[in-house]
């Protein structure tokens, strides 16, 4: 992982929600997914505020989508993630599996 | 779906007021999709319940949209601060911060009590002498079935009061 760049628990979670997501990544899916694959309940806020933080750090960038009648008429933000945020998720598990590669068994047990 | 569905609309009401304009519909959005998903898995109540605390939830997180171009004062921030020291604490004494506060609404509700007695007694004249022994007569009369209290007793009503109890 680059010098300078912090991606926290949650928010690397909810960047690996945005990459499984595809182009049907925002606010009420993630939140969703990340109940359904990681077991985590996370008000709709916190989900927000973490994917504008991401979208400040550059991992993911976002647009309006068209307006459907089951939002009221309102619109949704579609997130998707960037190629900045594939390669760091990339880095980060490389970094896991390489230090787990270096764990012996026998000192896990 | 029908009329009666909707959510809370004061929470809409507060988030479109307080956030910022460009987020709103986006917030709106997603908070009514969940209320129709709560509605369609749980309760009407659950999801009303949910919509109100995910609301809020928004409200708290409104600090953290602000990030970067405002730059919040200081004394502002330090004040801040101590309220949420002051939370922080209350939340892991919960016995103490109880007991601390039940003694101080005690002690402050007496002090008012007798604050107020006091004030009663000192708004009774003592400058004329033997005030100790001025009285003040009241009379309680039945009329129409409902009794009515006089504060004062002019010497008329007196005097019938007092046929009445001669008879």
């Amino acid at each position: 992982m680059s010098k300078g760049v912090y991606l926290g628990e949650l928010e690397e979670l909810v960047l690996l929600m945005v990459a499984l997501l595809g182009d049907e990544a925002y606010g009420v899916s993630i939140t969703e997914q990340l109940q359904a694959q990681a077991g985590r309940k996370i008000t709709l806020s916190a989900t927000h505020a973490v994917l504008h933080r991401l979208e400040e750090k550059g991992f993911v960038k976002s647009k309006m989508g068209g307006a459907s009648a089951e939002r009221g008429g309102r619109r949704k933000r579609m997130f998707r993630i960037t190629a900045y945020g594939k390669n760091t998720l990339e880095e980060l598990r490389n970094t896991r599996n390489s230090i787990w590669s270096l764990i012996s068994k026998p000192s896990l047990s | 779906m029908n009329n009666d569905v909707k959510p809370p609309r004061w929470i809409e009401r507060l988030i479109d007021n307080l956030s910022p304009s460009d987020l709103a519909e986006e917030i709106r959005g997603d908070l009514y999709e969940t209320f129709e998903l709560d509605v369609a898995r749980h309760s009407l109540r659950a999801a009303k319940r949910n919509y109100v605390l995910n609301g809020i939830g928004f409200l708290f997180k409104r600090f953290f949209w602000r990030t970067g171009s405002v730059v919040q004062s200081n004394s502002l921030a330090m004040i801040n601060n101590y309220f949420m020291m002051a939370w922080r604490s209350m939340l892991k004494d919960k016995t103490f911060y109880a007991i601390n506060i039940f003694g101080l609404s005690v002690g402050l509700a007496c002090a008012l009590l007798i604050g107020s007695y006091i004030y009663s007694e000192l708004t009774y004249d003592n400058y004329p002498k033997n005030a100790d022994d001025i009285y003040r007569v009241e009379i309680r009369v039945l009329g129409n079935g409902i009794w009515v209290d006089y504060s004062n007793v002019d010497s008329v009503s007196v005097r019938g009061w007092q046929m009445l109890i001669r008879r």
